[in-house]
């Protein structure tokens, strides 16, 4: 209270300098020089040490410490990826380009979907070379899907048979060994080699028990408790499953692939002929007891 | 090798059973030294059978050729949109891709940092295309918003710097295109 009374103090505030727009500066380190410095003024190493990958435009992996032994090498773990590379993959094609697919007629839906109508499309491919091992069919646009269809495809998740069936459809998973998935993804070619036709194998022992099991609507598995947990799908999921014995696309909805069978209609053993329009089937005994199921 | 050829056919002509020939056969690099096919009768019994609903299946594998003209619905469950707008209504046009898409892509690259939207097919004038294109999505983002673009008029690309495939293709089904 007494610097108020006292002059000298407020006389020294009068000859203090203003705030002004002429002393008015930024603080130290706000404003960044975007420059590289050149020669003395920081020109040396910009920050990026002596030569190799990091002193040049180079990205090393995720996880590369640089010589050390990586933090995910220290430690004994659980191989999540152990053994990637030689497992059976499954790319994924979303119900959503499913759809896409039909709207644009790409597929006929009055015949059995299989991996070779999709890979025929022109707009799904796998390669076998690359252990591709079928169509995974993943529940992406799961909602908008309205397609009545009967599907095989390799592998399917919950959703997605959920949303088929939904709209009276019929989908099943299927096993094709590679030698027959060569065959099934181009068929014309398979022709053109004038091979019979041959048997499809069983699915190897980690798989069996997927294909056989109903509630991923396997090949292997009983109709009848296929049919069952069809019920038990559309109770969980909450929609009322439409009757495919009243269906007027009956015959098409309950064709299915025997399981020694590569496609709709032809029987192994059968020599297709595409010039003559011809079909060559073995009556040999020893033949037709080889090739049957 | 031709020695062996030419034994081979001598054994053909002479009538040898096929065991003899077998026997000697070996296979080499070259087709040409694989056996002759002979008759069908030294091979399996097979039938030639040539029934129409037989052959619908083996039909049905063949790929089409073409690519089907598309639908005229426009309430399509999977959302795609016809092109309804004639050429010439507007200084440009897009034409739609061979699958009866639009050609409206991204391009990521500098380790998925830099993001180029792409516009192909553009044919007519595609500075207009640029100058409406840049206006809508400086209406979306805000005038502070700096949309960089880059026109490739030989090719009808257009690029626009970061991704708006999504506002693009809305403005683009919007306007028929």
């Amino acid at each position: 209270m007494t610097s108020f009374t006292n002059k000298n103090v407020l006389n020294l505030l009068k000859n203090l300098p203003r705030l002004t727009i002429s002393n008015l500066r930024n603080n130290d380190g706000a404003v960044k020089k975007n420059k590289r410095g050149r020669a003395q003024h920081g020109g040396d190493k910009h920050g990026h040490g002596n030569k190799g990958s990091k002193a040049r435009q180079n990205f090393m992996r995720p996880g590369y410490e640089t010589g050390n032994t990586p933090f995910y090498m220290k430690f004994p773990r659980e191989q999540y990826y152990k053994d990637h590379n030689v497992k059976r993959q499954y790319p994924p094609l979303s119900l959503y380009n499913l759809q896409k697919m039909i709207d644009l007629n790409r597929l006929d839906i009055t015949k059995p979907i299989d991996l070779s109508a999709l890979c025929n499309t022109g707009l799904y491919n796998i390669n076998p070379e690359d252990k591709h091992f079928g169509v995974n069919l993943i529940d992406e646009g799961a909602d908008i899907f309205k397609a009545k269809i009967n599907i095989e495809v390799q592998w399917a998740n919950e959703p997605t048979i959920a949303a088929i069936e939904k709209n009276g459809g019929v989908i099943t998973t299927s096993f094709f060994d590679i030698n027959s998935l060569f065959i099934l993804i181009n068929p014309k070619k398979f022709f053109k080699r004038g091979e019979a036709i041959p048997r499809r194998m069983i699915p190897p022992e980690d798989s069996i028990l997927y294909y056989s099991s109903a509630a991923n609507r396997g090949y292997l598995a009983d109709p009848e408790k296929i049919s069952w947990e069809r019920f038990v799908l559309a109770q969980k999921y909450g929609y009322i499953l439409p009757k495919i014995e009243d269906d007027p696309d009956y015959e098409m909805l309950v064709t299915r692939k025997d399981q020694r069978q590569i496609f709709y209609g032809l029987e192994p053993g059968w020599v297709v002929n595409l010039k003559d329009k011809v079909i060559l089937k073995p009556i040999d005994s020893q033949l037709k007891d080889f090739y049957r199921s | 090798m031709a020695l062996r050829m030419f034994y081979k056919n001598a054994i053909i002509t002479s009538g040898v059973s096929l065991r003899l020939n077998n026997s000697i056969c070996k296979r080499d690099s070259s087709y040409r030294s694989s056996p002759f096919a002979l008759d069908p009768s030294h091979y399996a019994k097979f039938e030639v059978t040539s029934v129409p609903e037989e052959w619908k299946f083996v039909e049905r594998l063949i790929p089409s050729k073409i690519i089907p003209a598309p639908p005229n619905s426009k309430d399509l469950p999977s959302g795609w949109q016809p092109q309804t707008t004639q050429f010439g209504k507007y200084p440009y046009f897009v034409h739609r891709t061979r699958n009866h898409m639009l050609p409206v892509y991204l391009k990521v690259s500098m380790r998925g940092m830099r993001r180029i939207t792409q516009i192909k097919n553009v044919d007519g004038d595609i500075w207009a295309l640029e100058v409406a294109l840049k206006k809508h999505l400086q209406h979306l983002y805000g005038e502070k918003k700096i949309i960089a673009t880059k026109v490739h008029e030989v090719c009808g690309h257009l690029f626009i710097h970061g991704d708006h495939v999504m506002k693009v293709c809305e403005w683009l089904i919007k306007k028929g295109l």
